[in-house]
């Protein structure tokens, strides 16, 4: 597993990045498909599985001369740890906001 | 006085908020028992302050409790966790492991430890937090997962879009 993580959010930070995990989450795709179905040029597609595939979030097999695509799952894995933990600690400074209102009030009064 | 900001340095995760509090008050909330205990565990949980030794090598073991029924299953459920102070520098700067534990504050020895680092400086107006949290290694963020603490990946790519373009 990737040690640093900013090139895999960095990967992500990509709207059609985004949509190329969106649907390599449904099936292994040749990059001539996904390409059609973004509606990219496959070069610009290319470039963008390139940057995928440096984050390690998705492998490649070649099979007759086309290049196929799949979603490294596992690589997401760090994502989900610190989505969840952001989410975590967000809710929590919510209520440590709302705590120290409160204290003050009753600290003034 | 609502900013937050957070970014990933490495292993790390770094969050940034400023409050409309003065920084003495931003660190008693979390270094009194009973504050912590009214703002600490998420909504519609319960947190108790088992013990709390506010000193280099001391240990902070509590307990959440869900206590909300909406919350289905959840309801009624117990976590633990225990926390070792490792450095404290009092209104400043407080550095802590958190770890999953048991009731008896028994470290489970197979589920990662973080280390959290939290900052509190002065800023005009108020008190600006900053939180690092970090994982002793990637393996470890693989268990968080395995163990099932954290929902999949599945359905969550618009929010993900919303936490990378922070």
């Amino acid at each position: 597993m990737e040690e640093n993580l900013s090139p895999l959010f960095h990967a992500l930070a990509d709207p059609n990045r985004l949509r190329i995990i969106e649907l390599l989450r449904q099936e292994d795709l040749t990059v001539g498909a996904i390409a059609e179905r973004l509606d990219i040029s496959q070069p610009q597609t290319s470039k963008q599985l390139r940057v995928l595939y440096d984050a390690g979030l998705v492998s490649v097999t070649i099979e007759a001369n086309r290049r196929r695509y799949a979603l490294n799952r596992h690589a997401l894995a760090p994502l989900d740890v610190w989505r969840s933990r952001l989410e975590a600690e967000t809710a929590r400074l919510d209520r440590l906001e709302e705590f120290l209102k409160h204290s003050k009030r009753e600290g003034t009064s | 006085m609502e900013t937050l900001k957070s970014y990933v340095e490495g292993n790390t995760l770094v969050v940034e908020r400023s409050f409309n509090a003065p920084r003495a008050l931003v660190f008693e909330a979390f270094s009194t028992p009973a504050h912590l205990e009214a703002w600490w565990g998420p909504a519609g949980w319960k947190t108790e302050v088992r013990t709390f030794e506010f000193e280099p090598g001391g240990t902070w073991h509590y307990c959440m409790t869900c206590v909300d029924k909406e919350q289905g299953d959840y309801y009624g459920m117990e976590s633990w966790g225990k926390s070792t102070f490792l450095e404290i520098d009092p209104h400043r700067k407080i550095v802590y492991t958190d770890a999953f534990s048991d009731a008896d504050g028994h470290v489970n020895p197979e589920l990662p430890v973080m280390t959290i680092t939290n900052e509190f400086v002065d800023i005009p107006n108020g008190t600006l937090f900053i939180s690092r949290s970090e994982f002793t290694d990637a393996e470890s963020l693989q268990q968080v997962v395995d163990m099932g603490a954290v929902e999949g990946f599945a359905s969550q790519l618009e929010r993900l879009d919303a936490i990378v373009s922070r």
